[in-house]
């Protein structure tokens, strides 16, 4: 594993010192480029009360490539699929190495309070969400409360 | 077929050459029902001044005058049937799309650059462009990048571009987050976003491989690089590209010489970033001199831009095929790497690979274009068209069929085409050794190799019990071992005959490609003798005191000969493909084709003569054998085409059906 460039330093030491309400980044001791993340479901939206965790790992062309970032908890979401993936402009052609985690997991929150159901991954979920937003939204907090409980 | 073509006397006319064709002279089919007719139509003496030559032949024919003058006037906008234009990708870029640029920067009042990257914004949408920028051109700009938050429209052009700075103490790169260290630089477009030199440069290397606008790397600002930006990021001369393209410049003579001049000294191993005016070098480094030194060079600098630019977009109407080859030369080489230039190509690329007029050449390593400035008919429109095939060369001689993608296949169809090489294709030797030591089992028809001395076969895959010698079923064979006495049995009849047709087939396949295999070989060597020929006329030039255009008999024979070679060798594709070969047309067809192959080898003949004085002594034979050669490759075409209109014609479809394609498509279905 090359050396860590003063980037994933710097990032990783504001990441704690300085975290971003609702969402926790840590690296994992024995790989620094992975790290364990979570993300409070913003108010006002069907993953209110929720917390999912992420893993986010910086491949070894970072920052001139994007991370890959992935859901571990299951969540009933759009533009994310059932394996945890995520839809998102800003991981794939809008990536560019001025964003940091820290930004990117910023706009993941954001994509959690603003689906896009016109762009989706799961296109099931994406075509009850267009059929019946109201259901859609109800079947989106029952899962919240099923799988992604505070404990 | 890469002849000598660097050359530019030796422009290889790749029309097809009718150019010697007298409209009287031409042999045309009499009504091909008309039984008493075939045998004189055949005669290759015979004149049948028949007036059912079809509109695609006229068509043909009325470009003669045109290829006529190709020979001398290097015109590289070649006119076939349909009009195309050959370039190399930047040449591509120089003329079409600077040149679309430039029409629109015309009426929008901005530089060609801007247009350039407003075109990029907009994906080549230029009525787009027009109508945004007609309804309110402040936010447009402003919304695209082109200028600073709403500042004045007439600002001088130059603040609108990036800078480099030396870094200052306080700073450090936002992407590599390493701190300033003095003397090392950053980078900044005009919406200030700075990240240090290096980080900037990696990004923008990548980022040109999508072919769009590379922007800031900022999260969502829309400023993007423009065409001088990279000159600065880069420290590459702002000339580069223009060195590259071997323009004939009309104005600024002066210069233009100065620098050809240069580029044949460099030329090719310092022909490099560096390569070009000592004191436009010497401009580029001065940059890495103090920065308000810096600042007060740069505007010498952007006005030496202006002029050069110039210069850049200026028509090169005269590219011949020499400045081709040299292109294609420059392209290649590798010390001309120029990120600017690799942007370039993958903006024309990703524009080529949207439109459908614009072709690749698809012979290996042939970085050629065509552009098409014609309607294309569809495959099927073409299926009975022959002499309306989009049979087009690029300037490297690659002769191919727009349509299909492969050689010129006159006067098979593209679909036969397209058939013919997938059989060949498929391991032919090893089909032959399958069908001639393999039977195939009569109930799945898998095929069996037979591995012992033991007549009883057992399928090991459907597990049918059959005889090998009659192909009947075992079962009725009882204990009769090696004494088959079913012979006449139906049932192995059929399994016999259907082995015994597979046979048939494949021998037919094999008598006509061999026939195509060797006309392929004939035709490679042709070429050769084609290259040598190109010393021979200078030779005789030379020696004998003949003016170039006397010496240009020998270059058109062979250019016919290699043609109607072409046309004779796939006229074996089409007898294979024949349906009913007894037919009143398919005679006349063989007559033609026969004629026709005397005619090459008549041709081909002449070739052996090596003393050039006897060349020229035999001149008229060459003129009146290639005629000849010509007519008989015409009317060949004109036969097939009739005959595939009228439908006298028809393909055998099933006729590649061996055990090979069969076992195939099995696997295809499963």
């Amino acid at each position: 594993m090359a050396a860590l460039s003063k980037r994933i330093i710097r990032e990783t030491e504001r990441l704690v010192s300085d975290p971003v309400p609702g969402i926790t980044a840590m690296p994992h001791e024995d790989n620094l480029r992975y790290f364990d993340v979570t993300i409070e479901g913003a108010d006002q939206s069907p993953y209110e009360g929720g917390l999912f965790k992420l893993e986010l790992f910086l491949p070894e062309d970072y920052p001139m490539v994007a991370p890959k970032v992935r859901f571990l908890t299951k969540i009933y979401h759009p533009n994310i699929d059932r394996l945890g993936r995520i839809c998102l402009d800003t991981l794939k052609k809008n990536w560019t190495p001025a964003i940091q985690i820290r930004t990117l997991l910023l706009s993941i929150q954001s994509l959690l309070t603003s689906p896009n159901p016109d762009d989706p991954l799961a296109n099931d979920v994406a075509e009850c969400w267009k059929k019946d937003e109201a259901g859609a939204i109800q079947t989106a907090k029952e899962w919240t409360a099923k799988y992604a409980k505070k404990e | 077929m890469s002849g000598d073509v660097t050359d530019e006397e030796y422009d290889f006319d790749d029309e097809i050459s009718f150019e010697y064709e007298d409209d009287d002279d031409m042999f045309e089919m009499e009504d091909a029902e008309n039984e008493n007719m075939f045998s004189k139509a055949s005669t290759a003496d015979e004149k049948s001044p028949s007036n059912s030559n079809s509109a695609g032949v006229v068509g043909m024919t009325s470009s003669k005058d045109s290829a006529l003058f190709s020979i001398s006037n290097n015109d590289n906008i070649k006119r076939d049937l349909y009009s195309y234009n050959c370039f190399t990708t930047l040449q591509f870029f120089q003329k079409v799309l600077v040149g679309q640029a430039k029409d629109i920067s015309q009426i929008l009042n901005l530089s060609v650059n801007q247009v350039l990257y407003l075109l990029l914004y907009f994906n080549w949408n230029s009525e787009k462009l027009m109508e945004k920028y007609m309804d309110q051109y402040d936010k447009l700009l402003v919304e695209t990048g082109i200028t600073k938050f709403n500042e004045d429209k007439n600002q001088n052009p130059n603040d609108t571009l990036g800078v480099l700075r030396y870094q200052k103490d306080d700073w450090y790169c936002p992407v590599c987050c390493e701190d300033a260290v003095t003397g090392e630089k950053q980078f900044s477009l005009r919406c200030g976003h700075s990240f240090c030199e290096k980080c900037y440069q990696r990004y923008v290397t990548g980022e040109i491989l999508k072919g769009t606008l590379v922007r800031c790397p900022e999260y969502k600002c829309p400023v993007a690089l423009q065409l001088e930006d990279f000159d600065t990021l880069f420290h590459e001369n702002p000339n580069v590209l223009r060195d590259k393209m071997p323009s004939k410049q009309k104005k600024s003579k002066q210069k233009t010489n100065k620098k050809k001049r240069k580029l044949r000294r460099f030329h090719p191993v310092s022909f490099g970033v560096f390569v070009g005016d000592h004191t436009d070098s010497e401009d580029s480094n001065s940059s890495d001199e103090d920065e308000n030194d810096n600042t007060s060079n740069r505007s010498e600098d952007d006005r030496d831009q202006g002029m050069v630019e110039n210069n850049f977009y200026e028509e090169d109407d005269e590219s011949d095929r020499e400045g081709f080859i040299e292109l294609v030369k420059e392209q290649s080489n590798i010390l001309n790497y120029s990120v600017k230039v690799d942007y370039i190509k993958q903006i024309a690329k990703k524009y080529i690979e949207a439109h459908k007029n614009l072709h690749w050449c698809p012979a290996p390593d042939c970085p050629a274009l065509i552009q098409v400035n014609d309607y294309i008919p569809s495959k099927e429109e073409l299926a009975t068209k022959i002499t309306h095939l989009p049979i087009v060369s690029c300037l490297q001689s690659h002769t191919f069929c727009l349509n299909c993608n492969y050689e010129n296949h006159y006067p098979v169809p593209c679909s036969v085409v397209e058939r013919w090489v997938q059989k060949c294709s498929n391991d032919s030797e090893t089909a032959n050794w399958i069908n001639l030591n393999t039977k195939q089992c009569t109930k799945c028809e898998n095929p069996i190799e037979k591995n012992g001395g033991c007549n009883h076969m057992t399928c090991s895959k459907c597990g049918f019990e059959f005889c090998w010698i009659c192909s009947g079923p075992w079962k009725s064979h009882g204990s009769q071992y090696y004494s088959c006495n079913r012979f006449d049995d139906a049932e192995s009849v059929q399994a016999r005959d259907k082995n015994n047709n597979l046979k048939k087939n494949y021998k037919k396949y094999l008598h006509f490609f061999d026939r195509f295999q060797a006309h392929q070989v004939s035709i490679n060597k042709d070429c050769k003798v084609y290259e040598k020929i190109s010393d021979k006329i200078k030779s005789l030039q030379k020696s004998q005191g003949i003016s170039w255009m006397e010496g240009q008999f020998l270059k058109n024979s062979i250019s016919t000969l290699v043609k109607a070679r072409s046309t004779l060798q796939w006229s074996y594709v089409f007898s294979y493909y024949l349906k009913d070969n007894k037919t009143n047309s398919a005679l006349i067809f063989e007559e033609n084709q026969t004629s026709l192959s005397n005619a090459v080898e008549d041709l081909s003949q002449l070739f052996n003569i090596r003393n050039a004085q006897k060349i020229i002594a035999q001149r008229v034979q060459f003129i009146q054998k290639q005629r000849f050669c010509v007519s008989r490759q015409l009317s060949l075409i004109s036969c097939v085409e009739e005959g595939l209109s009228n439908g006298s014609f028809a393909f055998d479809v099933n006729i590649d059906d061996d055990n090979i394609s069969q076992v195939k498509r099995k696997k295809d279905k499963k």
